[in-house]
């Protein structure tokens, strides 16, 4: 039998092999986008002069108030972050102790799986909002955990965009160091 | 002159060469289909294909290198699976200079977790260990299996 028919035997026996295979574990290479999830709070009461009242020390960033999708602002993550959600970080533990979002804890996709990665799985709340970033621009680090989340029954992510660069050039609260590695402080 | 007969140093060169191949396309086939969805993501990143064609090499790439790797060793249809990993690692050498010319950072998920030998992102040093390997699996499809092969009691092709 000549080569190139042998050969594309192999490549057809890998081809039902993997068609098979992938009926029993099917893959995500983009996050659920569940539509709007929440809705903003309105924005807080103007000053006598008009403008929004800060929110605590936070610099001048503000959401449209209204329904968020997946990908949000980093002045919509600004107002989940006022209001308790969960921000975690998806970059590796080395760009994580160099700076990460105040109260962020560091969970990675590629170490999702570990007994450290399910440790802080297994802090997160199913109820919770959670806000998920990574270093912005072209990566996708953020976007693959959000899909290993909402694999494990965590459908209320979101991902912020711009990162944690945009965020610490806003001026919004940061912390450094591991802390402990679940968590950001 | 040297020949590629059972028991020459050629012979047991092209055995070695086997042995090393078939051992890394196998663990490599292995470690990606322990964890498809890990390995999707290390496909995705190179930003190469479309969504579909992501989730289909992501399972018909590992099942190629185990098969091929499992009859490279075994020596059935030994230079057909030396032909088919070739294929794979002329294609891997595209992707690995494609993403070093758009200057990505992007790791490998060859080995999964595991980086061998290369660390990091992808580089030169990939670069080279996929043309050494592609080195050895042409020797296989160019002088035949080698010792200890099923094809050798049937007719060569």
């Amino acid at each position: 039998m000549p080569l190139l028919s042998r050969a594309s035997m192999i490549i057809l026996a890998a081809v039902i092999a993997g068609g098979v295979h992938s009926m029993y574990k099917p893959v995500r290479v983009r996050p659920v986008d569940p539509g709007p999830m929440i809705t903003l709070p309105s924005p807080a009461p103007a000053t006598a002069d008009g403008t929004r009242a800060p929110t605590g020390d936070a610099p001048a960033v503000a959401a449209t108030p209204g329904a968020l999708g997946l990908e949000i602002t980093v002045a919509q993550a600004l107002d989940l972050y006022n209001d308790g959600a969960q921000f975690l970080d998806a970059r590796s533990l080395r760009e994580f102790e160099a700076g990460h979002v105040e109260g962020a804890f560091h969970l990675a996709a590629d170490t999702f799986n570990t007994a450290t990665g399910q440790r802080v799985v297994g802090m997160l709340d199913r109820s919770q909002i959670l806000v998920v970033y990574c270093g912005g621009g072209a990566c996708d680090a953020s976007h693959n955990l959000v899909i290993l989340l909402q694999q494990a029954g965590y459908m209320r992510c979101h991902v912020m965009t711009d990162g944690y660069p945009a965020w610490q050039q806003a001026g919004l609260p940061v912390g450094e160091g591991a802390g402990m590695m679940g968590g950001g402080q | 002159m040297t020949t590629n007969r059972a028991g020459t140093p050629l012979g047991w060169l092209v055995l070695g060469a086997r042995i090393i191949v078939a051992g890394l396309f196998i663990f490599a086939g292995y470690i990606k289909l322990s964890d498809p969805q890990q390995f999707a993501f290390s496909v995705n990143a190179f930003k190469l294909l479309p969504e579909h064609l992501v989730v289909l090499n992501t399972f018909v790439l590992p099942w190629m290198e185990l098969i091929a790797g499992v009859l490279l060793l075994a020596g059935v249809w030994t230079r057909a699976a030396a032909a088919v990993i070739g294929a794979m690692l002329v294609a891997f050498i595209f992707g690995i200079i494609s993403v070093i010319y758009r200057e990505m950072d992007v790791s490998c998920g060859c080995f999964g977790k595991y980086e061998i030998p290369c660390k990091g992102s992808l580089g030169v040093c990939h670069l080279i260990r996929n043309s050494v390997l592609l080195a050895m699996a042409g020797l296989v499809v160019v002088k035949g299996p080698g010792p200890l092969t099923f094809d050798r009691a049937k007719a060569p092709f």
